[in-house]
């Protein structure tokens, strides 16, 4: 009796064994299983132009083109000078006839407006030369005038450019006879800033007959960037 | 009668021998049956198997833009990856909404481990005048967010945010479920001043025939 009852036992030990073994395999080979899955994406962002929008404008509260008169169209300085052409990236036309020395700071008023959805920074004002020359005033004796009188009052005639800053009506003021200077003046968005064309003749000197003065393009660098 | 009696004890002496004998031989004989076994498991590839539905809307992915935003592509599906979804912004507020499908084809219910992302990018974009301090700045607003059921993971273009050790998310056979891909330019963020390309990183969710250990 006791004999059969030890040959049970060990049966039974072994069976359990084999299935517990059997068990734990099948146990770690369903774990192992994973999928994974990817997804791949990318974006670009091209702004639209008039979200940075800075131009010249003859009115205050849109960028509008049009014509500029000399002394901002008073009648005392319609043969000062010519009526200018204004886009909204530039100016051009302007003419100014001195008789002698004056200066007149305002000769031609416009406007510079920020129609877009950036502050805008007009980081400077650079006078360039004159196309194919290598100055930002070039002077020209016309027929019986002479050349060297014409050099010497060319040296004391310059263009004035004159702004004001966003929140004092302190100007800020380039002319041809100073560096060109980076100066940061702020134009919020939706606002605007009057700018000045003016011009010098300072001293005494004269020429004895005509001539003809040209100045180079002036560069209004602006930047959304502060 | 002594002969008889002895006849009888000798009868029994060896009747009970006999029995004694027999008894004893039978005590002596046993043998152990053994059962020896093994197994190996080898699935098929259709006993776990979680994939994108390739048929879902037709091309396996649907993209909705909104605000001023368009989609260049809507992508590639394949079993496992979603490739080349391309989208266009001009303006904070714009976004695109792309939903694709996850069925669980197998034999087994699959769990949702994990969702992994990493950082978007941003650069200027070929021949763009953008300044790189504004395209940075606008940067931080450009989200892309990627949702299953209730999970979800955010790439950003700082401190992205995965989703590991999901617990409880099943996907059962034979099922599907929905997995949204939304790409937003948020409101209010800084604007660049030109174009700018934005690479987001490629995103993993992790399906598993166990749920994740608690």
């Amino acid at each position: 009796m006791r004999r059969t009852r030890r040959r049970n036992k060990n049966q039974k030990v072994i069976f359990l064994s084999t299935i517990a073994f059997c068990v734990v395999a099948i146990s770690v080979a369903y774990a192992a299983f994973s999928n994974t899955l990817t997804i791949s994406a990318n974006a670009t962002v091209t702004p639209d132009e008039s979200n940075f929008k800075v131009g010249f404008s003859t009115e205050s509260d849109s960028i509008t083109t049009g014509t500029v008169q000399p002394g901002g169209g008073n009648p005392d300085y319609a043969n000062k000078g010519t009526t200018a052409t204004l886009t909204e990236t530039t100016v051009s036309g302007i003419t100014w006839y001195f008789t002698g020395p004056e200066t007149k700071s305002d000769a031609y008023s416009f406007y510079v407006v920020n129609a877009g959805q950036y502050d805008a920074t007009l980081a400077s004002v650079v006078y360039e030369n004159v196309k194919g020359k290598s100055s930002p005033i070039v002077c020209t004796a016309l027929a019986g005038t002479t050349d060297s009188l014409v050099q010497k009052v060319c040296s004391n005639i310059s263009v004035i450019v004159t702004t004001r800053t966003y929140n004092s009506d302190m100007p800020v003021i380039w002319t041809t006879t100073k560096t060109n200077n980076a100066v940061s003046i702020v134009i919020p968005k939706g606002h605007y800033r009057t700018v000045e064309i003016g011009f010098q003749y300072t001293g005494n000197d004269l020429a004895d007959g005509p001539f003809k003065v040209e100045f180079g393009d002036i560069n209004f660098n602006f930047t959304s960037a502060t | 009668m002594e002969n008889e009696k002895n006849s009888k004890v000798i009868a029994i002496l060896a009747l009970i021998v006999a029995v004694a004998g027999l008894g004893i031989g039978f005590a002596a004989f046993t043998s152990t049956l053994t059962i020896s076994s093994s197994a190996t498991v080898t699935p098929s590839d259709d006993t776990f198997k979680v994939v994108f539905d390739k048929e879902y809307e037709t091309s396996g992915i649907t993209c909705s833009p909104s605000g001023s935003a368009s989609v260049s592509s809507s992508g590639t599906v394949d079993d496992t990856t979603i490739t080349g979804i391309k989208v266009a912004f001009t303006k904070p507020g714009d976004s695109v909404t792309c939903t694709a499908q996850v069925k669980n084809s197998g034999e087994y219910e699959a769990y949702l481990n994990s969702i992994t992302t990493g950082n978007l990018s941003c650069q200027k974009a070929s021949e763009s005048q953008a300044t790189e301090g504004l395209v940075n700045e606008a940067c931080k607003g450009i989200e892309a967010t990627f949702t299953v059921g209730s999970d979800s993971a955010t790439s950003k273009s700082s401190a992205s945010e995965s989703k590991s050790s999901i617990k409880g998310h099943t996907l059962s056979k034979s099922t599907s479920e929905t997995v949204t891909i939304k790409i937003e330019y948020k409101s209010g963020s800084q604007q660049a001043d030109g174009a700018f390309d934005v690479t987001i990183p490629q995103t993993s969710l992790s399906y598993s025939s166990a749920d994740s250990a608690s």
